[in-house]
């Protein structure tokens, strides 16, 4: 049996720790298998056997005249780690290390004998041909004999054959991002959605219309310089990058979906991320993309092969899925092979996808498993690589003369994916250029993310060309940049710091008139204007809100004696309502139908008490009315609708604008009367005919009032029909009409 | 009475407060508002309909006043595609 001792020793194995190990763990046919393979007979003395493993012209043989690169490989990587280690752990590290499976030259190393098998702690019975046949050699140590390693080194194998064979040929194309890159796209994308919200559809992708605004100012990935930077969504990879960096913002919390409105950006909270050493954004960065909920390279895989394209797309762009999350720990998993992978220089990017889908063969595809997807390992790999690895400035991508597809890391995914130490910074001033029209000239390759997320602030970016950004302040956007929590001081502080020449006076001066300016009024977008006329019982109601609401945000702005404004937060709305409803009194909604708040007092003239009536109405009866101020009394007015006012106000259409504007407004409904004064107003006066001394004939029923009318005679008096059976008739042919009726045998009643 | 009046609410009203009255008399003879649908109320303060506060930024910009703006201001662009 192999001692505890002997296990414990390290290194090679001499001719004593071999035979004591042959002896006590090895099978009687182990012990055949290995007196065969070194060319013995089956019951060869121990002695003889080491003889014939020391001796150089076996060995020379066996090692063939050249080694082949894995074999190299395998025995520098023993050499490294003193002579022996686990098989599964030797594989493993040379598959970090760029060599691929090596699983099979090792059985092969072992079947002839070149590399020594141990027997597990209290073994006794190791059985070589069965193990190998198994796979189960590698859950065992294996060791270099102490021959074969003097061998080895007469031959110059070292540890640093076990190095990846650095890939050497010629780069015939090679394409790398920056993270700067990608940061300054975050960083624009955020300040766009700062100023405006993005609009999203009920699918949670956003209107088309509504990004197409958010995308101006964006760069594509690795475009430095050309001289067409931008990104266009209407390629579907670059509609893909524009997701990613949707996904990004929002993974970052510079972002919230509010259900209502869309996508909005919070560009203050996006300060403790720009304001951060690049090392910490950096691994802040590599934190978040592992963590992206919000895209999924697995469904990015889908646009690389060309298929269901405009699902894809959506799916990418909805900010209300969160299609990413189940692939979480498949990132996390390649991030952990590529920080232990040893990757120096370029790679085949085949050798990486290799590495993630063999160092641990079942987890990705556990993963997908779990989650649903039918994704290749291989494809899987592939679109984390080559999309989001290489979007974020951590890979470059090349491709040699045979056409073969390679990888290395750049700079910054040294630091982050190998946990490099960053080089210190060098002292960073003067990368701002302040001219006296107020534009900023920014050196992107020497500013800090800070000073470009500041200028973001106070300006608007105008121009990016040859790593050169140009902000333009203006009254607006510095003003906007006051509203974030800046001052004057502030800006002028950032400014001078970072500026290449003294800051021009002018400068300073408008950035201080722009404070002074600014804050001297306030617009609210949305809230309650409560009134009533009775200050004492304002004050009760409103201080019963304030109790109701007391722990909220609750913005009450006393206008006047009688007047308080509520900014009305939406998930505050409905409870004020309910306080206010306590109360009862009238509600004018400015979204909804205006309440008749008119009273008709009057030929065209109306009366309304100010403080019920809407502004709306009141704003309209000054443009088409003049006050009776005789009438007037502070809480009621009377005002006399006139005729030019109306028809200046609605040029075209004047009487239904009139009436269709006071309809709904007067209590009751407008008076016919009113109608009918308008009319005679506004279009042509209604026509009347005045009959006077006239008879009339009413017949008893309606078939006689009709042969009545149609006899002969009547045709000779002017007779007007009045109803059905009455005829007014001129008094002068009164006789005639009653010598008439006689004649037609009616009988007559005079009344 | 007047504690017996009723108490009026309006609803979605957007409103404009100045830091002075000084400053909102300067605002109303520099911007045309006629065509706005406002009313003034106290010495400092502009009330107006919610939907008509867009046009009422836009007068103050056309005038470089660039107000702070609480909330979000309601628009009727980018409806549903």
């Amino acid at each position: 049996m192999a001692t505890r001792q002997d296990r414990q020793r390290g290194g090679p194995f001499g001719p004593e720790e071999l035979g004591a190990m042959f002896e006590r763990g090895y099978t009687h046919a182990s012990r055949r298998f290995f007196a065969g393979n070194w060319g013995h007979d089956i019951d060869v003395e121990t002695p003889d056997l080491f003889d014939s493993m020391s001796d150089h012209g076996a060995l020379t043989q066996k090692l063939g005249p050249e080694l082949k690169r894995r074999e190299g490989a395998i025995f520098g990587a023993l050499i490294a780690l003193d002579g022996r280690a686990r098989a599964e752990n030797l594989r493993k590290d040379l598959l970090l290390r760029g060599q691929g499976d090596v699983s099979s030259e090792l059985r092969e190393l072992i079947r002839c004998g070149l590399l020594v098998v141990l027997p597990s702690s209290g073994q006794s019975d190791l059985d070589l041909e069965p193990l190998l046949d198994q796979q189960a050699y590698l859950q065992h140590e294996v060791a270099l004999t102490l021959p074969l390693l003097r061998e080895l080194e007469r031959r110059g194998i070292s540890q640093e054959s076990a190095e990846v064979g650095v890939w050497s040929g010629k780069i015939i194309a090679s394409r790398a991002e920056s993270t700067q890159s990608l940061e300054l796209n975050l960083l624009h994308l955020s300040a766009a959605l700062a100023r405006d919200t993005l609009r999203l559809n009920k699918s949670g992708a956003p209107n088309r219309r509504s990004l197409m605004r958010f995308i101006t100012g964006l760069t594509r990935p690795a475009t430095p310089d050309t001289h067409d930077p931008w990104l266009d969504i209407t390629q579907d990879n670059q509609a893909n990058y524009m997701a990613f960096l949707l996904a990004l913002v929002s993974e970052l919390n510079f972002t919230i979906v509010d259900p209502e409105r869309g996508l909005q950006g919070d560009f203050e909270g996006a300060v403790s991320y720009f304001a951060a050493s690049p090392q910490k954004r950096g691994q802040q960065l590599i934190q978040v993309m592992q963590n992206l909920k919000g895209w999924s390279e697995g469904v990015s895989h889908t646009l690389q092969e060309g298929r269901k394209v405009d699902d894809a797309i959506e799916v990418q762009l909805s900010q209300t899925r969160t299609n990413g999350s189940p692939l979480i720990g498949a990132r996390g998993y390649i991030v952990s092979v590529l920080r232990r992978a040893n990757l120096n220089g370029w790679t085949p990017l085949s050798s990486i996808i290799e590495l993630c889908a063999q160092l641990d063969r079942d987890y990705l595809p556990r993963v997908f498993s779990r989650a649903g997807l039918t994704l290749e390992v291989s494809h899987y790999v592939r679109a984390f690589i080559t999309e989001v690895l290489f979007w974020m400035g951590l890979i470059e991508l090349g491709e040699d003369e045979h056409g073969v597809e390679l990888v290395r890391l750049t700079p910054m995914g040294d630091q982050l994916l190998c946990l490099e130490e960053a080089p210190p910074l060098p002292e960073q001033s003067g990368c701002l250029f302040v001219q006296p029209n107020f534009e900023a000239m920014v050196f992107l390759d020497a500013a800090p993310m800070e000073v470009l997320y500041r200028l973001y602030q106070v300006g608007e970016r105008v121009n990016l060309a040859d790593r050169v950004a140009t902000f333009k302040l203006t009254a607006e956007s510095v003003q906007r940049g006051y509203s974030m929590g800046l001052n004057a001081e502030k800006v002028i502080a950032l400014l001078q710091s970072h500026s290449h020449a003294p800051l021009a006076d002018l400068i300073e001066f408008q950035l201080r008139d722009w404070e002074r300016v600014w804050g001297r009024v306030t617009l609210w977008a949305q809230g309650m204007l409560v009134r009533h006329d009775d200050p004492d019982r304002l004050d009760t109601i409103l201080g019963q809100i304030r109790h109701a609401l007391r722990g909220t945000d609750l913005t009450l702005e006393r206008l006047s004696a009688g007047a308080v404004f509520l900014d009305t937060m939406p998930e505050n709305e409905e409870e004020i309502l309910r306080q206010l409803d306590r109360f009862g009194g009238v509600r004018i909604d400015y979204l909804g139908e205006m309440p008749a708040s008119l009273s008709s007092v009057g030929e065209l003239t109306f009366a309304y008490d100010t403080l019920f009536v809407d502004i709306e109405t009141v704003n309209i009866l000054k443009k088409i009315s003049t006050e009776h101020k005789a009438e007037c009394t502070p809480k009621r007015r009377v005002v006399k609708l006139e005729e030019s006012l109306m028809q200046a106000y609605w040029p075209e259409h004047t009487f239904q604008h009139v009436v269709g504007f006071l309809t709904p407004r007067v209590i009751g409904g407008l008076p016919s009367a009113q109608i009918l004064q308008l009319k005679a107003s506004l279009l042509a006066p209604p026509q009347a005919t005045l009959l006077h001394a006239v008879v009339v004939v009413t017949l008893d029923t309606l078939e006689d009032a009709q042969l009545f009318s149609s006899t002969e005679r009547m045709h000779d008096f002017e007779v007007t029909p009045l109803g059905d059976r009455s005829f007014a008739i001129s008094q002068e042919h009164l006789d005639e009409v009653i010598a008439v009726l006689e004649h037609l045998g009616v009988k007559m009643t005079h009344n | 009475m007047a504690a017996q009046n009723p108490l009026v609410v309006h609803r979605n009203v957007a409103l404009m407060m100045c830091e002075s009255p000084a400053i909102l008399e300067e605002i109303l003879v520099e911007l045309d508002l006629g065509s706005l649908i406002h009313q003034r109320i106290g010495a400092r303060a502009i009330v107006a309909p919610a939907p008509v506060l867009d046009q009422l930024r836009a007068a103050l910009h056309a005038r470089s006043v660039y107000p702070r703006v609480v909330g979000d201001i309601f628009s009727h662009a980018d409806e549903e595609e």
